[in-house]
């Protein structure tokens, strides 16, 4: 990238964002703190959009197709939701783990920066192709979240001994808002792919595991209904999901079942 | 849920869950064995399909009418049954997940077990109908007891259980076969992806045109030793452009001059048209230290030798074939009844027509944007429309489910 200094520029909101955490939990009974480190975050983010926004111009497509340029939006939309979730439950530490969620991935970026490759492959040329990924990474980052909650809980059941009886329901509120996002995200693939392939399923690897990664959420889902599952167990299929979701979205390249899949762009 | 009850007393939960999906999993497994791992390959076949798909659907009705008050019916529509038979296909979906399919090279037992060929195996046909089932009784129960309020849950399950019906049962009679064209001649046979003609189309296709267009090729770095590319994630190509520039490893790489249609003459390259002429460019590099080299760099086609520009000890300077960008194909559709039909068949955009669908598929690669062969997929999937009606009502449950949220907040 010739255009921007990708390193300093996101160091430079990296850095106000810590200062914005800093600002929002130390002392936040006082207006001015918390004003102040909001507004601070919210800056960085809106950076992050803008630093986006070139590089789609740059591309001269939408910059949706190497892991680098998932991993920015997915720091984008995860800070988002940290922040919207943040002013709706006042969770100070739900807000600290998805800025470093976020913060993660841009670090991820800066040690491996990718390529930033103007040729799309004629398949990807369609209509879909934006709502496809887009409602899938909204997905993946309310799902997400939901598995810091589940985690966060577990850690203070087991280890601490008691646990917040709030947090279920944040995690409930999440995984359907997250859930409904994922149906629609594999739904839309599945109208692309009769399109693009031919068939709308064909058990390719990566179907495979946007699957197994729907399943493990409907399966949270209905354990929760009148309580079928305990609470404990439920948030432990939570924890699971998220590993899944993670070997579904980086992970597949690396499986011997991925030999012959049409859907590793990002390596050729 | 009630640890003291005695499994298998009413009201059955996961204990009997995990009994019954454990069954039928070892169930599947050994049915597969026996059947020397050839799986439901045989048995799934037209119109079997169609039987199978009345079995279900009678079972369901029985068991929602007849058996309704019966401890398996209950169980079947509680979410202890959801979720145990979500989970047994969940697992049989890792075992796919997890292993290469259809894969020749799989050892004996690998293959005797089904695991080589999960979709087609006994366990996940199990699965699938144990599913349907819980799935089915369950969309019963809140059809027979409507409410409004529940219309999103109602069409939400409606909708993934006939997706899962057509998309496993009637997606066996889908027919994908494939169409070979040659600039100016006319075809109506299918082939098989063997390549063996199979089917006479109830049309004809004619290619008049077959048009590749390309993206600009890139400039890379070879190692001169071990001839292979330079790479580095961050800066390894930059894209053949007048006037472009980018930093590969310690040179700078500069276009000086870019021809998209090129051929050689004595040592400069030159604009021409025909088979086989290729991009070429014109660099400039530059080395950190200062040193300038400068040179033509072409990336060759099936009739042109590619060129490269050596650099230094360590590097030369080449240029990659250019990536296609879209391909298109000029077809004319020639049926008996209807007079016949122009129409561009582009990559993304298939063309329905009789029932079948057609796609750009291929083309000679060798021969590139020079091909004048075409291949179009032609499909033809007669329970398409059922699977999408299915589709469409779980995105509409999708929609109330975020609009409504977890009701368990809304208090
Ligand atoms: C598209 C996928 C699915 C979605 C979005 C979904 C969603 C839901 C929701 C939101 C509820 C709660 C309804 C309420 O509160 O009244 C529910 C209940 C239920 N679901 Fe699903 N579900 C799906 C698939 C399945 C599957 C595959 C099964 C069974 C194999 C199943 C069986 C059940 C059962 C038994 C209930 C409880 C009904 C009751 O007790 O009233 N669902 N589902």
């Amino acid at each position: 990238m010739d255009w921007i200094n990708f390193p300093i520029y996101t160091c430079f909101i990296l850095i106000i964002w810590m200062l914005g955490l800093l600002f929002v939990s130390i002392n936040s009974k006082r207006r001015f703190n918390s004003t102040l480190g909001n507004l601070l975050l919210i800056f960085g983010v809106l950076m992050l959009i803008a630093m986006l926004s070139v590089l789609w111009i740059n591309l001269e497509r939408p910059p949706l197709r190497t892991l680098g340029e998932t991993r920015l939006w997915y720091s984008i939309f995860l800070s988002v939701v940290g922040l919207i979730f943040y002013w709706r439950w006042k969770y100070n530490w739900f807000l600290v783990f998805s800025f470093s969620m976020s913060g993660l991935f841009i670090i991820l970026n800066i040690i491996y920066p990718e390529n930033f490759n103007k040729s799309l492959m004629p398949a990807l040329h369609s209509g879909w192709f934006v709502p496809h990924v887009v409602v899938y990474i909204i997905s993946y980052a309310l799902l997400g979240a939901s598995s810091i909650v589940a985690v966060k809980q577990l850690f203070d059941t087991y280890v601490k001994g008691k646990s917040s009886s709030n947090a279920i329901s944040l995690a409930d509120n999440l995984v359907y808002l997250g859930f409904s996002f994922l149906t629609m995200g594999l739904l839309f693939g599945a109208l692309w792919a009769k399109e693009a392939w031919g068939h709308y399923w064909t058990w390719d690897p990566k179907e495979t595991w946007a699957f197994l990664t729907w399943s493990v959420y409907l399966i949270y889902i209905h354990g929760r209904i009148k309580d079928s599952l305990k609470e404990n167990t439920a948030m432990w299929v939570l924890a699971f999901g998220f590993i899944i979701l993670l070997i579904c979205w980086f992970g597949v390249n690396y499986l011997p079942s991925t030999a012959n899949s049409v859907h590793t762009y990002s390596k050729t | 849920m009630n640890t003291n009850r005695p499994t298998w007393t009413k009201p059955w939960s996961y204990k009997e869950g995990i009994l019954i999906s454990l069954s039928l999993l070892v169930l599947g497994f050994g049915l597969e064995y026996l059947s020397n791992g050839i799986g439901t390959d045989n048995l799934l076949i037209y119109p079997n399909n169609l039987y199978m798909g009345i079995i279900i659907v009678t079972l369901i009705l029985f068991l929602a009418i007849i058996g309704k008050s019966w401890t398996i019916t209950e169980w079947l529509q509680s979410t202890a049954a959801a979720i145990c038979s979500i989970g047994l296909l969940l697992l049989v979906s890792l075992l796919m997940g997890l292993t290469l399919q259809y894969d020749d090279g799989a050892g004996e037992t690998i293959r005797r077990l089904g695991l080589s060929h999960i979709l087609t195996s006994w366990q996940y046909l199990l699965a699938n109908l144990l599913l349907l089932l819980s799935l089915g009784l369950t969309t019963i129960k809140s059809i027979w007891n409507f409410s409004w309020n529940k219309l999103g849950f109602t069409i939400s399950h409606l909708g993934l259980w006939i997706v899962i019906f057509g998309g496993n049962f009637g997606s066996i009679q889908l027919e994908r076969l494939q169409v070979k064209l040659i600039e100016g001649e006319i075809s109506n046979i299918a082939h098989n992806n063997s390549g063996s003609p199979i089917k006479e189309l109830p049309f004809a296709i004619k290619l008049n045109d077959f048009i590749l267009e390309e993206y600009n090729p890139k400039i890379a770095l070879v190692y001169n030793e071990a001839g292979i590319m330079f790479k580095d994630e961050s800066s390894s190509i930059v894209i053949a452009e007048l006037g472009n520039y980018g930093t590969i490893s310690n040179w700078n790489i500069e276009i000086l001059e870019y021809i998209y249609s090129s051929a050689k003459a004595g040592n400069k390259y030159y604009q021409i048209n025909e088979p086989g002429a290729a991009p070429s460019a014109f660099i400039r590099a530059t080395n950190l230290t200062g040193t300038t080299v400068e040179g033509w760099v072409h990336c060759g086609s099936f009739n042109r030798q590619y060129e490269s520009l050596k650099l230094d000890d360590e590097y030369s300077a080449i240029m990659l074939f250019p990536e296609p960008k879209e391909y298109i194909s000029k077809i004319e559709i020639l049926t008996t009844e209807r007079p016949p039909e122009s129409i561009s068949l582009e990559v993304n955009k298939p063309y329905y027509i009789d029932g079948w669908k057609l796609y750009q598929m291929g083309y000679d690669y060798e021969l590139g944007r020079w091909s004048n062969t075409s291949i179009i997929e032609v499909i033809r999937d007669p329970w398409l429309r059922i699977v999408y009606a299915g589709i469409f009502m779980m995105l509409a449950g999708a929609m109330f489910m975020f609009w409504v949220g977890s009701k368990k907040n809304m208090k």
